[in-house]
């Protein structure tokens, strides 16, 4: 029996963040956030109680998010970005992270955390 | 122009015509000098000659008037001679007396030279030889003379003895007077005259000839020390009628360099030769003179010319130039090894240096990108496809990241002499513009795809709070029309801002049936994009509410809607409320619904505020507080970037 996981959610945009939010606890997993901008995001990352995957927007209030995906990306937690973006200018800009496409469908998003999910057990 | 063009054939012909003018008034100038100065050296030739003759003539009348007074012994007269030809022409001179035949033989008895004294009164036979001389009536005999060149004269000899010197002798006696004879030949070769002048004595009677020879060449060559003139030549015509004789005035007998005169009894001509015989000076002169015109309009024509074609060479190259300099294009005439010969201004202007500093370099040195470097390789390879006959076209960016440049490059091998022409057109702003659109897109992109996420979970939990279809299709419809009137008012504001009244308007006006419900006041304040769609959803939210539920679903209700900036706090912050009033008493909901949990946590989310909903018997009230920081408009300094970019 796979436990369950801490999954961070970044996203400004209230309503995508608390849907995300919802997707993710209604996967019996555990949320952390959500937060609506990168100093908030950086404030809680810390190595002793480091999520296990971080679902990042690439843009929070005009701002890019690379600092926090470096950060956790350092930390070893495995990102998936929801972006409106288009992916090849991410992965410049992101290196080789998983990537949805806004409007999230919710099985690929749920299909993101079972992967990790059994990668962990 | 015109005016140009014609002045070397106007050259031309000015100098034609003053060539031939000079030569045609020298060459007359030259004729009447030559026929002038011909004409002094006959007037001359002729005077000396005739003054010869005159000096001759004299001493044979001399002679005459020492035998007429017969006052002179031989010996006498041979001392008078030889004074005299010192100075005159005469070959000789000599008495010769008339002797009649019957005084014949008592005057051979006075004879004591050979051969008369052998031979009497003598003449010379056919062969010369001396025979006596036969039987005549008269006789005129040598009896005084003297040679020049110092011969013995043939004393006894009978002058008259040949028929024309007796047919001369005749003609002086019968004129009376001095008279020549016809032109002969002497022995000694020489062509000349004899001069006869008839000796009578006191009574009148005929006592012989006094006479003279003269030599032409002799004549010729004491007129020509008196005259300094040379070439004189003489001839002697037949003897003149009587009638003639007195006309010793000079007559012209054809060209300039004639003279003829009437002297004893004969017409005398003294022809002058041409000075320099051979050497034709006025042809030489006008030669000269041709040749000097002709060169000097040539030269003055070729001068003209080449006046003209460096003027014309020059203005072409000054037009050329301006024209190069006045195009907006770069262009550079480049060596086939891509070394710079020419620059146009727009070219120096472009790199920031003198066109002089770049002729000479290559090409490719100026062309230097953001890095500092240049592609050598590319440009190269465009110069060899010129040169092989393809036009060369790329672009090709220069300069730094800050001011950075597009060129639309042209590199085409156009001239005879393999050079290049390379120009380039400044496309920056045509690219800047691309990249513009381009970004425009991607963010069009992007916010539509973030709008659908929106909509996406406005669907699901509007799905989940409602429990019939129709409930859920007017939720949701209500809710998709508020944000797509949100999205109206920022778009005609271009995504700047939204005025609060204006926004808070708006968005009510749908709840307020009867027209005076809904009461708004506030300052005038502009609400950035984000904060925009946050306060007109939580409006659109707190109408619904109303009209189900609060004020605005009993008659006389009212909403009032204030809002004022608050600096008391630590930051400045707008302070909105909306307060329901003199509707259905209001009771606290059993569970909150979506709407005021999406009130109280969006605002809090985004725009770091906060939001309650206060539940108060007289009505709903709800107080909304968020910093002007984050609901001010963002002033763009710069255009957005995309997400690529801004994460550098």
């Amino acid at each position: 029996m796979a436990r369950s996981l801490r999954v961070m959610v970044v996203e400004d945009e209230f309503i995508i963040a608390d849907e995300i939010a919802a997707i993710v606890q209604d996967s019996g997993n555990e949320v952390v956030g959500p937060f609506g901008s990168i100093e908030e995001a950086e404030a809680a990352i810390s190595a002793e109680d480091k999520p296990d995957l971080a679902i990042l927007d690439a843009n929070l209030r005009g701002k890019s998010s690379i600092a926090v995906a470096d950060k956790l990306r350092h930390l070893g937690v495995p990102l998936c970005l929801c972006t409106g973006y288009r992916s090849d200018d991410l992965r410049a800009a992101f290196g080789d992270v998983a990537i949805l496409q806004k409007p999230v469908n919710p099985h690929a998003l749920l299909d993101v955390i079972e992967g990790i999910r059994r990668s962990r057990t | 122009m015109i005016k140009e063009r014609s002045l070397p054939a106007i050259v031309l012909l000015v100098g034609l015509a003053l060539t031939a003018s000079s030569a045609w008034f020298a060459d007359l100038y030259l004729a009447r000098a030559e026929v002038a100065q011909s004409a002094r050296r006959t007037e001359s030739a002729t005077s000396a000659v005739r003054l010869a003759l005159d000096r001759a003539a004299t001493a044979v009348r001399a002679v005459r008037a020492m035998y007429a007074a017969d006052i002179v012994t031989s010996d006498q007269f041979i001392r008078f001679a030889q004074t005299l030809t010192r100075t005159q022409p005469n070959r000789s001179l000599g008495f010769y007396r008339r002797v009649e035949d019957g005084s014949r033989a008592s005057y051979e008895r006075r004879f004591r030279t050979e051969p008369a004294a052998t031979l009497g009164i003598w003449e010379r036979d056919a062969a010369g030889e001396p025979v006596r001389a036969g039987v005549r009536p008269v006789y005129f005999v040598v009896e005084s003379g003297f040679l020049a060149d110092g011969a013995e004269p043939p004393y006894g000899l009978d002058a008259a003895a040949p028929p024309e010197r007796a047919a001369d002798i005749k003609e002086a006696l019968q004129r009376f007077e001095l008279v020549a004879s016809r032109q002969i030949r002497f022995s000694s070769g020489e062509l000349g005259v004899l001069l006869y002048d008839p000796v009578l004595d006191r009574n009148g009677a005929v006592v012989g000839v006094a006479t003279a020879s003269l030599a032409f060449d002799q004549l010729v060559d004491t007129a020509s020390r008196v005259s300094g003139v040379s070439g004189i030549s003489i001839s002697v015509a037949e003897p003149l009628p009587s009638s003639e004789l007195q006309k010793e005035d000079e007559l012209t007998t054809g060209p300039g360099n004639r003279r003829a005169f009437n002297l004893a009894g004969h017409s005398w001509t003294i022809a002058v030769a041409e000075a320099l015989p051979g050497t034709n000076v006025r042809g030489w002169v006008l030669a000269l003179i041709v040749g000097l015109g002709l060169t000097s309009t040539v030269a003055i024509l070729a001068f003209i010319v080449s006046i003209q074609k460096t003027a014309e060479v020059t203005l072409t190259r000054t037009r050329l130039r301006a024209m190069l300099d006045g195009l907006g294009p770069l262009a550079w005439l480049l060596r086939p090894d891509g070394t710079i010969l020419n620059a146009n201004r727009a070219a120096a202007a472009a790199f920031g240096r003198p066109e002089s500093d770049m002729v000479g370099r290559p090409f490719w040195e100026f062309l230097v990108d953001e890095r500092g470097e240049t592609d050598t390789e590319r440009i190269r390879a465009a110069i060899g496809d010129a040169l092989a006959g393809k036009d060369a076209r790329f672009d090709f960016s220069i300069g730094s990241e800050e001011d950075r440049h597009v060129f639309d490059l042209w590199i085409r091998c156009k001239e005879l002499t393999g050079n290049l022409v390379a120009s380039a057109v400044d496309v920056t702003a045509r690219y800047e513009s691309e990249q513009a659109q381009l970004l425009l897109m991607r963010e069009l992109d992007h916010r539509i795809k973030n709008t659908l996420q929106v909509i996406q979970a406005v669907i699901r939990r509007t799905a989940k709070a409602q429990s019939t279809i129709e409930g859920f299709e007017r939720s949701l419809l209500g809710r998709v029309g508020a944000m797509s009137r949100a999205h109206e008012l920022l778009a005609e504001e271009r995504w700047l801002g939204a005025n609060v009244s204006t926004l808070v308007r708006q968005e009510t006006q749908s709840f307020d049936v009867g027209g005076n419900a809904i009461r708004v006041a506030g300052p005038s304040l502009r609400l950035n994009p984000k904060a925009a769609l946050a306060i007109a959803l939580a409006m659109h939210e707190l109408g619904t509410n109303a009209s189900k539920y609060g004020a605005l679903s009993y008659p006389g209700g009212v909403v009032d809607i204030t809002w004022f900036m608050d600096r008391s706090g630590a930051e400045p912050a707008l302070v909105l409320r909306w307060q329901e009033a003199q509707g259905p008493e209001v009771k606290e909901p059993e569970h909150r619904g979506f709407g005021s949990m999406l009130i109280e946590r969006s605002i809090a989310y985004e725009l770091d505020g906060n939001a309650t909903v206060e539940y108060r018997k007289e009505g709903l009230v709800c107080t909304i507080a968020v910093p002007l920081r984050t609901i001010r408009p963002f002033v763009p300094d710069q255009p957005a970037r995309p997400v690529a970019a801004a994460a550098e």
